[in-house]
């Protein structure tokens, strides 16, 4: 065979060429091989499965677009790959990955632009819920991560001014009950109120918020009636998710009241002695300890003889709010308007409450269209109707 | 399917690259890229392939047409094939949006994937057998080889038939040709997943910022973003061709090193002026005919270069952006150019095209102009702000490779590599290149990951 | 002498025109497929209750939505929907407006809506399951129109014409 002179740049094409169609073949064969995963923990979604791929899309392409997705998301190592896009992005100086600031050991969610119409359609849906129940109302906003830790943002980053917002939204519901807990956690921000990896807050920044409500209420709220208890470490939550941060993580901490009620937990139909879902701290979200998974209505009912029967519309924050509210409270009735699909007059007349709290962060709130159609909510169908449903 | 995606790029085209290499004879290499490319384009829909395959008869039935008929009716035959091709191409691309601005119902027509780089592939056939320049293709799958053929097919380059025409037939595949054509296509991978990704995302950040120095950072961005994620496209192309004995013409060749405007056109998307100067500019006289005729020419050139790229305003004033200037460096500042020192000739011809790039960047022509302002001071809101500075400083060293490996930085620095350590530097850059695919690989995972805050289940 | 500059009838020639045929029949039926409408909403049910007895149909809230047809209201631009109160009544009357990307999945929840019906009035309402039968789907790129009821016909005619 005659000796060939190939050049150098040839000979490293051709080992590059080797890597690509070994590399490729490698991550094909290992991801028809390895099983399909359902859900992804990361993602807090379900992943696509084989059987999502439907034979009707072959002629827009949409076949082909599923099959893309099921490739995509069943890729072996994703989250090795996705930790790895993150510290190339470091290295390159990126300090923002989808909407996240990587800010100095925290990572921090961009809050949306102020949408006053959405926040004023919310305030006039509840103050047409206040006028026609007649209990009282109390409506509290509380500012995300981003607002209160604006000081460990990355060099000229910016984000909505909540303060501002939030200043806004009290203007126009003075006549709501609103709290305002923004100066609160401000002052203090540097006891780590919210979590560096997960856009909720510490069960300390809900403490904080608590003591607002509580002063607005005229209840009582003093730290040594909790027992402080960690119930996990190593949480790494939905920001780090977003960026694909393997560094960073959290530890989560309950507040159990020390001489606490007994109390029911009514959730889907089934009964809990407590609150905290254990089963969540070994799962990824380990924020769901507080509650479990986001649903559309559970209860709580306490064995003491408190004259507080409260019903809560929230979104996620106030999961850790609860904790503070047991003591205080006969019962409880929690509402996410999100996946709510009960029947709220037929609740209000049931329910006797005594009092009402409207409990959300600022970026849920602008961002909110379930809350004004659950509270509109006419009257719907008698009794019977209900199992009529399989 | 696009080349940036990860079924392509780890199953689709290692297997087809084994597959190809697996077969010994010319026909059953030239069968299966045509099955492989009509698979390719049939992942964005049926009714896409559909079309083409009526358009690959179209052609086939009238450049054998062409061949036999006698001279005189040459030309009506020629001029209805082509026309037949215009039409479909202004159906599908120009209609709605030319109903939508005069108010009435779009069609809702789907828009195919490829559609203006095929047309003037096909367009360049016809032309080519009408001119007697080449013989008409009798083998119908050399044909849909040559139109369809995957690694050019949904972004060019487009290929002149006469190019080609000698490669369907027979080829080899070269230890060169492996060679070249990876460094190509990894090259090309890198330029559009870390460079111009990286850049898009700075020019979405800032596409509503009002300060001057945003609108500059913007217009960079972007003119860095096109060119990367262009050329790399490109380059992919060229390299995934040559892993099939196929020799794809340059697209780019530096073009943010030009020193004047016609240099700068002979250096950007260089498939496509050659194409408007060899059908368009060339057949209507092109500069043989007087003064007069050569301005007209080029106005209608560049009036349709600029069409060519989509159903706005804001491209056909950036063609004839392009136009006027060529007018004018032609007949008047060419001299003045010629007497500037070769840098500053760069820089000039540089923000040129930057200027022109706001225009294709924008959506609309009110858009462009209220960018174009700010760059010059008009309707600012100041002078920076904090979301450019962010932007600015976190991705200033993209910012920098972008402005380094526009020019033979990377080519020269690794000849030099190469120079001094010979064999390790050869496994060094090796090393070094398959960590950059293994980035571009989680880029593109990361890419696919989409995080819901609350559980979705 | 033919000077008639027409080019000559062979196979080629032919063959062109059989292409050309095949891509009419291939793009003509878009053409007639007609659009998105651009019809407003509001007018649109205007249009629709018009003259109906709405008694029979009091609208119905988000939740109701969500639990009964499995659509969540926050996702599509307007979604009305009325349904007669008592559980032995089958009628009910749904007008959506939405993404022309989202018609499949919308068509998808209503039909499974309908097969729902049908299998809960089985046995013992056949009345209502026959009502349920002759359930109306007029499905647009943008608009849909479901309605259970004994004059479902001409609302739906109703509802052509508003779009």
């Amino acid at each position: 065979m005659k000796t060939k002179k190939w050049s150098r740049q040839d000979r490293l094409g051709n080992i590059l060429f080797l890597v690509i169609l070994g590399g490729g073949l490698l991550a094909v064969i290992l991801n028809l091989v390895l099983p399909d995963k359902a859900d992804s923990d990361t993602e807090n979604r379900p992943l696509a499965q084989i059987s999502d791929i439907q034979a009707r899309g072959l002629w827009t392409g949409e076949t082909g677009r599923e099959i893309n997705d099921w490739y995509a998301d069943q890729f072996p190592l994703r989250n090795s790959l996705l930790h790895l896009n993150y510290c190339v992005q470091r290295l390159e100086g990126v300090s923002e990955i989808d909407d996240v600031y990587i800010g100095s050991h925290m990572l921090l969610q961009q809050a949306p632009a102020y949408d006053a119409a959405v926040s004023d359609q919310n305030l006039q849906a509840i103050r047409d819920f206040q006028a026609k129940t007649g209990i009282p109302v109390n409506v509290q906003i509380v500012p995300t991560s981003i607002a209160v830790n604006a000081d460990r943002l990355p060099m000229n980053a910016t984000s909505a001014d909540e303060a501002a917002a939030i200043a806004d939204i009290q203007s126009k519901s003075q006549d709501l009950g609103f709290i305002n807990s923004l100066d609160t956690l401000a002052s203090h921000k540097d006891e780590d109120l919210y979590y560096a990896t997960d856009h909720h807050w510490k069960s300390r920044g809900a403490w904080y918020a608590w003591t607002d409500l509580a002063a607005a209420k005229g209840w009582s709220a003093d730290e040594a009636a909790f027992d402080i208890l960690k119930a996990a470490d190593g949480f790494q939550g939905t920001l780090s998710a977003k960026t694909g941060d393997p560094f960073l993580s959290d530890t989560v901490e309950i507040w159990v009241p020390k001489n606490g009620p007994e109390y029911v937990m009514t959730k889907d139909g089934v009964k809990y002695r407590t609150m905290y879902d254990e089963s969540a701290l070994d799962r990824r979200d380990k924020y769901q300890v507080f509650t479990g998974p986001n649903t559309g209505e559970f209860t709580l009912e306490m064995d003491n003889d408190s004259p507080v029967r409260l019903l809560v519309f929230k979104d996620s924050y106030a999961n850790a709010m609860l904790q503070f509210l047991i003591p205080q409270c006969r019962s409880i009735t929690v509402l996410d308007p999100r996946y709510y699909d009960g029947n709220l007059d037929r609740l209000m007349e049931t329910g006797v409450f005594s009092d009402v709290l409207f409990l959300y962060n600022y970026s849920s709130w602008v961002q909110d269209h379930s809350l004004k159609g659950v509270l509109d909510a006419k009257s719907g169908e008698p009794a019977a109707n209900e199992t009529e449903n399989s | 399917m696009s080349f940036t995606n990860l079924l392509f790029l780890t199953a689709f085209l290692p297997l087809s690259v084994l597959g190809y290499r697996a077969l010994k004879t010319d026909k059953s290499r030239n069968i299966l890229l045509v099955v492989l490319s009509w698979l390719f384009y049939a992942w964005a829909g049926l009714q896409g392939l559909v079309l083409l395959l009526i358009e690959t008869c179209w052609i086939w039935f009238a450049g054998r047409a062409l061949e036999d008929e006698s001279d005189a009716n040459r030309k009506p035959l020629f001029w209805t094939a082509a026309g037949g091709l215009l039409v479909i191409l202004g159906l599908y691309k120009y209609l709605d949006p030319i109903l939508t601005g005069l108010g009435l119902r779009p069609l809702g027509l789907p828009f195919p994937l490829g559609i203006s780089f095929y047309t003037f592939t096909a367009l360049s056939y016809l032309a080519d057998v009408y001119t007697r320049r080449c013989t008409a293709q009798t083998d119908f799958l050399k044909l849909a080889l040559y139109l369809s053929f995957f690694p050019k097919m949904a972004q060019g380059p487009i290929v002149q038939y006469h190019e080609m025409e000698p490669e369907l037939s027979t080829r080899t595949v070269t230890f060169q040709d492996i060679g070249s054509g990876s460094l190509k296509f990894t090259r090309g991978l890198a330029k559009k997943v870390i460079l111009a990704d990286g850049l898009g995302k700075v020019f979405v950040a800032l596409q509503a910022n009002t300060t001057w120095a945003g609108a500059w950072v913007l217009s960079l961005a972007y003119a860095f973003q096109l060119y990367f994620d262009f050329s790399g496209y490109s380059d992919m192309a060229i390299g995934m061709g040559r892993w099939f004995g196929f020799h794809i013409p340059e697209n780019f060749d530096h073009p943010y090193r030009s020193v004047s405007v016609r240099d700068f056109w002979r250096r950007w998307h260089i498939a496509l002026s050659s194409w408007f100067r060899d059908y368009v500019y060339i057949p209507l006289g092109g500069s043989r005919e007087g003064t007069k005729a050569l301005i007209r020419n080029l106005l209608i050139v560049w009036l349709l270069t600029g069409i060519w790229h989509g159903a706005n305003l804001t491209y056909v004033v950036w063609g004839l952006y392009y136009g006027l200037l060529i007018i004018a460096e032609r007949f008047w500042f060419q001299p003045y150019l010629e007497k500037l020192p070769r840098r500053g000739r760069v820089i000039l011809i540089f923000l040129i095209a930057d200027i022109g790039w706001v225009f294709f960047a924008a959506p609309d022509l009110v858009t462009a102009f209220a960018r174009l302002g700010r760059m010059f001071g008009i309707g600012v809101t100041g002078l920076t702000d904090d979301q450019t500075l962010f932007w600015l400083r976190t991705n200033a060293l993209l910012f920098l490779l972008a402005f380094a490996f526009s020019g033979s930085l990377f080519q020269r620095l690794q000849d030099r590599i190469f120079r001094k350590w010979k064999m390790p530097a050869v496994l060094g850059m090796a090393v070094l290149w398959s960590l950059i695919l293994l980035t571009c690989l989680a880029a593109l995972v990361a890419g696919t990951s989409r995080t819901f805050l609350y559980f979705a289940f | 002498m033919n000077r008639t500059k027409i080019p000559s009838l062979n196979r080629w020639t032919i063959g062109m025109i059989v292409t050309f045929t095949a891509f009419l029949c291939f793009f003509l039926p878009s053409v007639f497929r007609e659009g998105p409408s651009q019809a407003d909403f509001a007018d649109v049910t205007a249009a629709v209750t018009e003259g109906m007895d709405m008694t029979a149909y009091p609208a119905a809230d988000q939740s109701l939505i969500r639990s009964k047809l499995g659509l969540d209201p926050a996702q599509y631009p307007d979604i009305a929907y009325w349904r007669s109160l008592n559980a032995m009544n089958a009628e009910e009357l749904l007008i959506i407006r939405f993404d022309p990307a989202q018609e499949q999945e919308v068509l998808d929840k209503v039909n499974a809506r309908i097969q729902s019906q049908k299998d809960i009035y089985q046995g013992y309402a056949p009345e209502q399951l026959d009502m349920v039968n002759q359930a109306v789907v007029d499905v647009h790129p943008n608009y849909l129109f479901y309605m259970t009821g004994p004059q479902a016909k001409e609302a739906a005619a109703r509802f052509e014409e508003a779009l």
